[in-house]
């Protein structure tokens, strides 16, 4: 019962806009005014990309049943003929009579100071109408943001008892404060499409509350900027694979820079000889005949992400190239933890180096 | 992949938020990635057509990959106009119903991405928003989290939603290698599984192994019967060593290779390339000392070597550019001590230009002046030197 709440609430998660009921009551006003006056109007609108500058103009319009055509200033600078088109596709018939009709323009800008960027003449013709899409909002606004993008208006979910008591039992105040001191309502409509989702994608039979957090937990554990997903590849690697990124960490970790303009590097071939001491001493098992079957594993590694290589040098001798560590070495040595090494390769990665 | 992950996946790839316009299907190439996600696509009962795109066939041209989409879903779409080709998507394509239009596009070989422009990769993966009563939603298929083809991610917004292709563990391994050989019986899989999975962990990689390791296996049996583990851990070496270089007692042919490859080369060449390398090893300070007193019969002293060896550790042995001028001096020298004939009538800069496009040496820096990196290795150097009766050993300041 409550997953198919929260499939309604997924289905209607793309109409729901919070926080912008100023926004809408200024572009509705200018909407309706257009409509009975017939005069053609300009206005501006600011805004980040995604804070729902399209989504409010298309739900606006569709209430006039009025489709919005959006254009992109690029495709403006090539084709010289798309005021001639958008006018056939209005009327259907010649060109000059349409030139009178009114037209309603909405600039959709990203830039806070793009007026500043323009040239005087182009500025001096802006319209004056402008709309800004930046609130700031409490924790109270939004929590009560999060109730309604998980119950939008107008639907069964809303008016469901028991979806609001699920919804209190969520307890979003303990676990919505990091969300809201970092990111603004647009990334937490996303936050809550994945939270619905995984309920939605949870078996019935297993649908519990333990399920929900576990789903909260981890959305919160996406939306968070340390988020990495490269060091779960490194569980699907073989244990050579493993072997041979933990051995370029062991040398790159306290390694200095050559310089304050470069990072930490190594050769290939210094990280087939760790290898080959890895091997000669700890585990004969992972023994190679050739140091360029190494060089081919470090190939995939830089591949996969785990290694970042050195494209600016213009070296064909393999032994010769140069990597560092795509990832934070503190976060490689907490996740290298949990890897289910044996345990003399893990002896040789936790002893300090000579 | 188990029933729970596919559940996922469907749940992921299929629900009709719009909030989901692009998910990143990331993993090892070897488990068959791309393979399955675009077989659950194009199969798929759940009202989403289907459309196929290669990024790494695209080569970071925009209208090769709008013509490539447009030949896929049988629109017509001129120049690379994205919002054309999106409005001819929902007009032109043929729509069984008019209530609702949803298209995946399945983007394979996504890590191509970074070959095109940020700004038009970025505008075709968000321009399929603005279309009205159009859904797509993109599909890519990628080595690596999305996050290491974005060279710069817009600080306070989410990373793509992704999902996690994880390869078959070693249980699962054995059961589909024994789906495809039944007649090999399961202690022999199990056991060359256990063995070769700590290298490799690619299911073909591992069907090949259990292969060749049977077939001869079989060819060297006197007979069927109790399982000889001894034999078992000989086949499998010998074929393990061609697939994942597993180390074997026997003497692989490599050398030989370099030998063949190093003694068709012209003396005069052999004797350059082994003065580049003594140039781009040695400092500039030791020359006098190699070159002009001792010529390679200095005496070593046990404090001297180990000094050496301390220094070799905080250096970061690598090839240094070293003058032009330096390289032919030290050639003269060689040649002066070790040549049978005479060379001084062969042109240096000829010889050093070939031995530069054979990619032995680099060349870098103004023409007037060029500065010369030996690439070689030093197993290359000393059989060189040793075809040329030179003990390099005795030129070089750090021994390796």
């Amino acid at each position: 019962m409550i997953q198919e709440y929260a499939g309604i609430a997924l289905e209607s998660l793309d109409d729901e806009i919070v926080g912008l009921d100023e926004q809408e009551r200024l572009i509705n006003d200018l909407v309706a005014e257009f409509i009975s006056s017939e005069k053609g109007q300009c206005c501006i609108l600011e805004g980040k990309p995604g804070c729902g500058r399209q989504s409010l103009l298309d739900k606006i319009l569709k209430a006039y049943d009025i489709e919005l055509r959006i254009i992109n200033v690029g495709q403006l600078a090539v084709d010289g003929s798309i005021q001639e088109t958008l006018a056939k596709e209005e009327d259907g018939g010649s060109w000059k009579k349409t030139t009178r009709l009114p037209w309603l323009i909405f600039l959709s800008v990203t830039p806070q100071d793009f007026l500043e960027h323009m040239e005087k003449c182009g500025s001096s013709r802006m319209p004056r109408i402008r709309i800004v899409f930046e609130n700031d909002f409490d924790f109270e606004e939004y929590r009560q943001a999060f109730k309604s993008l998980m119950a939008p208006r107008e639907t069964e979910a809303a008016s469901s008892p028991e979806y609001q008591e699920f919804l209190e039992s969520l307890r979003p105040e303990k676990w919505l404060r990091s969300l809201h001191e970092t990111y603004d309502l647009c990334v937490l409509k996303q936050v809550v499409a994945i939270i619905l989702q995984r309920i939605v994608d949870c078996e019935p039979e297993d649908f519990c509350k333990e399920e929900v957090e576990s789903a909260i937990r981890d959305a919160v554990e996406f939306a968070s900027p340390d988020y990495e997903p490269k060091l779960k590849l490194l569980e699907d690697l073989s244990l050579r694979q493993q072997c041979v990124f933990l051995c370029a960490h062991r040398l790159l970790r306290n390694r200095p820079a050559e310089s304050a303009t470069t990072v930490a590097q190594i050769t290939y071939r210094y990280i087939f000889l760790e290898y080959k001491k890895l091997v000669n001493t700890f585990y004969r098992a992972l023994a190679v005949s050739s140091d360029s079957w190494i060089f081919r594993e470090i190939d995939h590694l830089v591949e996969i992400g785990l290694l970042r290589a050195d494209r600016f040098s213009n070296v064909t001798n393999m032994s010769f190239r140069k990597v560092n560590l795509g990832v934070d070495p503190l976060r490689i040595e907490k996740f290298a933890q949990t890897l289910k090494l044996p345990t003399a390769i893990a002896d040789f990665f936790t002893s300090t180096r000579t | 992949m188990d029933f729970q992950k596919r559940k996922t996946l469907l749940s992921l790839l299929f629900n009709n938020s719009r909030s989901f316009s692009h998910v990143n299907c990331y993993g090892e190439s070897s488990a068959g990635r791309s393979l399955s996600i675009s077989n659950i696509i194009a199969k798929n009962d759940y009202g989403w057509h289907y459309a196929f795109a290669d990024l790494l066939y695209a080569d970071g041209s925009m209208k090769l990959l709008l013509k490539s989409l447009s030949n896929e879903i049988g629109v017509k779409c001129k120049g690379e106009n994205v919002m054309e080709f999106w409005y001819a998507v929902r007009e032109d394509y043929h729509w069984p119903s008019t209530s609702t239009k949803k298209m995946i596009i399945f983007l394979d070989n996504a890590q191509a991405v970074v070959n095109f422009p940020t700004y038009a990769i970025s505008y075709f993966l968000k321009s399929c928003k603005d279309v009205c009563g159009l859904q797509i939603r993109f599909v890519t298929s990628a080595p690596a989290p999305w996050i290491c083809y974005q060279a710069n991610s817009p600080i306070g917004s989410l990373p793509v939603r992704e999902f996690h292709f994880r390869p078959p563990c070693a249980e699962a391994c054995i059961n589909l290698i024994r789906e495809f050989e039944p007649d090999i019986s399961e202690k022999f899989v199990r056991y060359c599984i256990d063995v070769s999975f700590i290298h490799s962990r690619a299911p073909n990689t591992l069907l090949r192994i259990v292969r060749n390791a049977f077939a001869s296996y079989e060819e060297s049996g006197k007979g069927a019967g109790v399982l000889d583990f001894h034999r078992m851990g000989s086949c499998l070496t010998s074929s393990s060593h061609e697939l994942i270089g597993v180390e074997t007692k026997f003497q692989s042919n490599e050398d030989d290779l370099i030998s063949e490859a190093f003694e068709s080369m012209p003396i005069a060449m052999r004797f350059l390339l082994v003065a580049s390398f003594c140039a781009s090893n040695n400092a500039s300070s030791s020359d006098k000392r190699f070159f002009v007193k001792h010529h390679g019969k200095e005496k070593r002293s046990e404090a001297r070597e180990m000094k050496n060896d301390l220094a070799r550790q905080l250096k970061a042995f690598e090839p240094k550019p070293a003058n032009c001028q330096r390289v032919f001096f030290i050639y003269k020298t060689f040649c002066s001590q070790f040549a049978e004939n005479d060379f001084d009538k062969i042109d240096l800069k000829c010889v050093l230009a070939s031995v530069a496009s054979m990619g032995l040496v680099t060349i870098s820096g103004p023409l007037e002046a060029p500065r010369v990196r030996c690439l070689i290795s030093a197993e290359c150097a000393s059989k060189i030197a040793g075809s040329l009766k030179i003990q390099l050993r005795d030129y070089l300041e750090y021994t390796v």
